[in-house]
């Protein structure tokens, strides 16, 4: 257990981990769900401008939602990517909470509160640039999880470089002395992360509709 | 691997700059920038050291030097300090640590503020929380004596009706809420999510599930309205928790949502169960906590504090079998690797046939049966209809029994569940003699897990392992002195009273 072959597993995010989630039992697909998504969700809410106790609840409540639906088999491949769809439903669920908020403060009176400024692109229809949050946020989330998987074959020494150099735009001598390191290693270990992280993203480029018939991969 | 890019030298992909800056906010969030807090000065206060990290908050250790005084200072996250219904939360929630004094409530000295940054200036615990005692002794396989834990638990208590008391619920209990000052009294933490219940409703909206899966009432599951009922729920789990080391509904049990379905749905086990010694006023106040229907339970956490306190002197006093038990040996499977490997092939087949066979008498498995029986042909000789077992054959039967000593050692977890602690030992015996057995198939570190998994049921289940680990040290030492296997003695086979000459035990058949 444990996941060493975490690639393997996101394939299977892809396909058929949505079927594995139906299973009950299936405790591998669930963890490896939650651990993709719930930080997307949130993340996603936060930047809609809910606050952080707001995005949680929504993120546990579409979470929920994805459950029971799953369960029931109540999404239905063939009407949509399932991406498509669970960005219907936590859009919605933060608009709600943005309603209730603004329901709540008409009833305060005054009003006059700026943190709730921050919510009109939900209510507007501003759908591309929320549309677009969205898809960041997958990029995102597609990015954290490459990171994870990466990281340990990697190994610390190339990661390091590749974080001092090419995130933090470090000067190369400075990150070869740091790390002990041939300044033409940085390069190397740079290029090395930059070209996996490249490679293990484009298989999820985009993701297509589940495929049923691949369900038992899924499963243990 | 696939190199696109030129190995040595630095080139700019046109995709690369955007990769970057989404690699610079995934890593951003990833690790919060250095807390230039430290050093600074809040009010009297000044930083020295970030302790922890809540949902909107940060914790600093940090020192008023004029009064001597070192204090935890809570302060809202620089992305919460402009927004007014979270600064009215947090100032609402000094208020109401502040207007709670009770001796197992952490105190609030004062809120200090600096420019736009505010903060909560509380008591320092030095002590941990009982979420951490929990761990440390899960990690050295010991519970907490049950006389501690209903002392802990009765002085969560009365903190906590303290704030029944004036109408507040905590509704995040649990053991890592509950802190150690320095002079291991209970203290009860994070009032973050606490809110006085009259202004529950408009503040946060009806149906908003908060707190921790494994620790949440059932009403709380349900997004449905808490109570003080609700804590004392929580107070339940929190004492099955350390009383017996596990949750009355773990993780195991998969998703959050499936915890919650089980606080919603399923009956709480019996924590006596898990471990006989508790008494039963004890184990019938945990039950009574952990009960469906708030109306069911305690009405508030004075209540539990009154059950525990009236009948704490009840309590047994620890026995040593429980909590420290220094002359049990420790199966060690690095040893076991150590003199398998000094033991010839056909001693180690005699051996692993001997442990799994004294398992088999305590308790029948028909899986390892057929297999025992073929490597035992092998050791002891004897018409099969195959013609016995091959030393080949004999290993890679020995080798079969490695499966079963997975499944012994889960069943054994299994076992703790639902299960006597008696029988959780024989499957964990089963797991240790199998464990041997993988031993002599490959040399691998899975034995030593096995291995371990077995012991660390034996202690759940509290039964010692000194008898069937002290038989199969003999059985090993027997094989040793009799050269079994040494060179020269192939095709010998150990006769069926091999064993019974010194030990006087019982035969392979």
């Amino acid at each position: 257990m444990g996941g060493s072959d975490g690639s393997r597993d996101l394939d299977t995010t892809q396909t058929s981990l949505l079927w594995a989630v139906c299973e009950s039992g299936n405790e591998q697909a669930w963890h490896l769900f939650f651990r993709i998504y719930a930080p997307m969700l949130r993340q996603f809410a936060r930047r809609l401008g809910l606050n952080e106790v707001e995005a949680d609840d929504v993120t546990q409540e579409v979470l929920m939602v994805v459950h029971r639906a799953l369960r029931e088999k109540a999404y239905d491949p063939a009407r949509g990517k399932f991406r498509g769809w669970l960005y219907g439903v936590v859009r919605n669920r933060a608009l709600s909470v943005h309603r209730n908020r603004q329901r709540r403060t008409r009833a305060q009176a005054a009003g006059g509160n700026t943190d709730f400024d921050l919510l009109s692109g939900v209510a507007d229809p501003h759908e591309d640039s929320v549309r677009e949050i969205w898809e960041q946020e997958w990029r995102y989330a597609l990015l954290e999880e490459a990171l994870r998987q990466l990281q340990p074959a990697l190994g610390e020494k190339a990661f390091r470089a590749f974080v001092l150099y090419a995130v933090e735009n470090r000067p190369v001598h400075e990150v070869a002395a740091e790390l002990g390191i041939a300044t033409a290693s940085v390069y190397t270990y740079k290029n090395r992360v930059l070209n996996s992280i490249r490679e293990w993203t484009a298989r999820f480029e985009d993701d297509g509709p589940p495929d049923v018939g691949d369900a038992s991969a899924g499963a243990r | 691997m696939d190199t696109r890019l030129p190995d040595n030298e630095d080139t700019t992909h046109g995709d690369e700059l955007s990769l970057l800056d989404e690699l610079r906010v995934v890593l951003g969030r990833r690790t919060p920038p250095a807390d230039l807090l430290v050093g600074s000065r809040i009010g009297p206060y000044e930083i020295r050291a970030p302790l922890g990290e809540g949902g909107m908050a940060r914790v600093y250790r940090a020192l008023d030097a004029e009064r001597g005084l070192e204090v935890a200072l809570k302060v809202l996250k620089p992305e919460y300090q402009s927004s007014p219904e979270i600064g009215r939360r947090f100032a609402q929630e000094a208020q109401t640590m502040a207007s709670i004094h009770h001796a197992h409530v952490a105190r609030v000295y004062d809120t200090p503020e600096e420019g736009s940054v505010r903060a909560i200036a509380m008591e320092l615990l030095t002590g941990g929380s009982l979420g951490d005692l929990l761990s440390r002794g899960r990690s050295r396989r010991r519970r907490l004596r049950i006389n501690a834990v209903v002392r802990f638990v009765e002085q969560a208590a009365s903190g906590l009706a303290a704030a029944h008391a004036l109408g507040i619920v905590h509704r995040d209990v649990k053991p890592g809420n509950l802190m150690l000052d320095g002079a291991g009294r209970v203290k009860v933490v994070d009032f973050g999510v606490v809110l006085a219940l009259e202004r529950a409703t408009w503040l946060t909206g009806v149906g908003r599930p908060i707190g921790t899966p494994a620790y949440m009432s059932p009403e709380q599951c349900r997004g449905e309205r808490v109570g003080p009922a609700s804590d004392v729920y929580a107070l339940g789990v929190s004492l099955f928790e350390l009383l017996t080391g596990r949750l009355p509904f773990h993780e195991a049990a998969g998703s959050p949502f499936a915890i919650m379905l089980k606080h919603i749905q399923e009956g709480a086990p019996d924590p006596r169960r898990l471990r006989s010694s508790i008494p039963d006023w004890l184990g019938e106040t945990v039950l009574r906590c952990l009960r469906k229907d708030p109306e069911d339970r305690f009405a508030n956490a004075a209540e539990v504090a009154q059950a525990l306190a009236s009948r704490k002197q009840e309590a047994p006093p620890p026995r040593p079998v429980e909590v420290v038990r220094p002359k049990t040996p420790r199966i060690d499977a690095g040893a076991i690797r150590e003199q398998l490997q000094r033991l010839p092939q056909r001693a180690i087949v005699a051996w692993a046939c001997r442990c799994a066979r004294r398992v088999q008498h305590l308790n029948r498995d028909p899986r390892l049966e057929r297999s025992l029986s073929m490597a035992e042909s092998f050791v002891y000789g004897g018409a099969r209809e195959e013609g016995g077992d091959s030393l080949t054959q004999a290993l890679s039967r020995v080798k079969n029994l490695r499966n079963a000593s997975f499944r012994a050692a889960y069943s054994a977890e299994d076992a703790v569940e639902t299960q006597s602690g008696a029988q959780a030992a024989l499957a964990a015996a089963a797991a240790s003699a199998c464990a041997a057995a993988r031993c002599a198939a490959d040399a691998s570190a899975d034995a030593a897990y096995v291995a371990q998994r077995a012991v660390a049921a034996l202690d759940l289940a509290s039964v010692p392992i000194t008898d069937f680990w002290r038989l199969a040290q003999r059985d090993y030492r027997l094989l040793v002195a009799r050269e079994v296997g040494a060179e020269g003695t192939v095709g010998h086979v150990l006769p069926h009273d091999f064993w019974s000459e010194t030990s006087g035990g019982s035969g392979p058949g």
